[in-house]
């Protein structure tokens, strides 16, 4: 299992990610294979979150790296890379969303009941120990809070809160203000928390 | 306590400042319990940000870990519930600075915030696991690239290669235009319009020398003959 990797502006490799580039601007493979290495996992993480399907996420992940190597030429480094990366991900998620024409996620509440037995079963089947089950029940409730949120929104808190990046990296990849990052976070706190203790009374 | 704060909520720095800090806070590392005791490392408070992210993480053992758990011991101690919310947003505070910490204690609003935003973190910690990338992910997408260069490279060549097979197609088409063309002409019948011929008369006569004057013979001759 890797450790998850720190936030960018002060990662310790964050200065290795400019020269990485900049030899990979200059037509090394491997520069740019490594900093597909360094950066795989968080893609991953941010195309997840948006899309769901392992097989999109996947695609997508791929897409995105393909995508920056043709344009790496025109990245003038002004910005990290790992958040040209990250806007560039986000964006092709949504243009993949918007080309399916589908809701991102699909919650259980979306299920009828046979296919919610259904998948409950097959989630559960590979173990019966309770708590488990009570996690499965758990992140199902996390998913349905965070369904109640706006996209954007949702996005976003998941950027700050599951993936560690700052308000500034945040505002960068989705085109805002920051200050409108740090209202819209604190509204969709408030909203998400409130929701929940709705849910729990 | 509160009731000592007495603020205008919009004019006050304080909650401006202490928001702020709460937004790039992080949720204390496992071991930050008021009381110093350690919270469960793999599923306490331990939900820092950076720490909920990669390998998905967020906070809370994937189903793999806890099924994997070597001892009952081990599944309890993964499985616990962890410390409460408000023991974590004391542990939180902990680490503010002490002007915001004491302001935090004083504001409801604030000590709500802080509130939120645990609870927010802790239900985040369920979220489900984001997939990893498999080993061989770079290797697929250098693959990739290299698939997608050579598709450009061929296209790039095709294009070249097609100006020659074009190039000897137009010498044909001009070929046989040329023979039509030269047939046409050697066999165009020569007819000019009336008009044509007249105004090309005067053009030609346009610029003749004027005419010579008549021959005094001639005068003399039909003189004679106006005579007789």
């Amino acid at each position: 299992m890797e450790d998850a990797p720190p936030r960018v502006s002060t990662a310790p490799g964050a200065a290795n990610d400019r020269v990485l580039v900049a030899r990979a601007q200059a037509d090394d493979r491997e520069a740019f294979e490594e900093l597909i290495r360094r950066h795989q996992q968080r893609v991953f993480a941010v195309a997840a979150r948006i899309l769901r399907k392992r097989e999109d996420v996947e695609d997508i992940s791929q897409q995105v790296f393909v995508k920056a190597f043709f344009s790496l030429k025109r990245f003038d480094q002004r910005a990290a890379f790992s958040t040209w990366l990250y806007k560039i991900t986000v964006n092709e998620c949504w243009d993949l969303l918007r080309k399916k024409k589908v809701r991102p996620l699909v919650y259980d509440s979306d299920l009828s009941e046979d296919q919610s037995r259904q998948v409950s079963a097959s989630d559960g089947s590979r173990s019966t120990e309770p708590d488990i089950l009570d996690r499965i029940e758990a992140r199902e409730r996390v998913d349905r809070l965070l369904a109640g949120l706006d996209e954007r929104d949702r996005l976003m808190l998941i950027l700050k809160e599951v993936e560690g990046m700052s308000i500034e990296e945040i505002g960068e990849v989705m085109d805002i203000n920051a200050n409108t990052v740090k209202v819209r976070l604190f509204r969709a706190r408030k909203r998400m928390v409130v929701a929940s203790r709705q849910r729990e009374k | 306590m509160s009731s000592l704060h007495n603020h205008n909520e919009s004019l006050c720095s304080l909650c401006d400042r202490f928001q702020d800090w709460l937004v790039d806070s992080t949720t204390p590392p496992g071991g930050a319990r008021n009381d110093g005791r350690q919270f469960p490392e793999a599923h306490g408070a331990g939900t820092t940000a950076q720490g909920m992210s990669g390998l998905g993480l967020p906070g809370t053992p994937p189903l793999e870990l806890l099924e994997g758990a070597a001892s009952p011991l081990e599944m309890a101690e993964l499985a616990s519930p962890g410390p409460s919310v408000a023991e974590t947003c004391d542990a939180l505070l902990g680490f503010a600075p002490a002007e915001l910490r004491e302001h935090a204690q004083a504001c409801a609003d604030c000590r709500d915030a802080a509130d939120d935003l645990v609870t927010l973190r802790k239900l985040l910690r369920d979220l489900e696991p984001v997939p990893v990338a498999g080993p061989f992910f770079a290797s697929r997408v250098m693959a990739n690239i290299a698939a997608q260069e050579s598709v450009e490279r061929s296209r790039i060549a095709a294009v070249w290669l097609a100006v020659p097979r074009f190039a000897s197609r137009l010498s044909w088409v001009a070929a046989v235009a040329l023979v039509f063309a030269c047939g046409w002409l050697y066999e165009r019948p020569v007819t000019v319009p009336a008009q044509q011929t007249a105004s090309a008369f005067a053009s030609e006569h346009l610029f003749d020398p004027p005419a010579l004057p008549p021959n005094h013979d001639d005068v003399l001759v039909s003189l004679s003959e106006n005579e007789q």
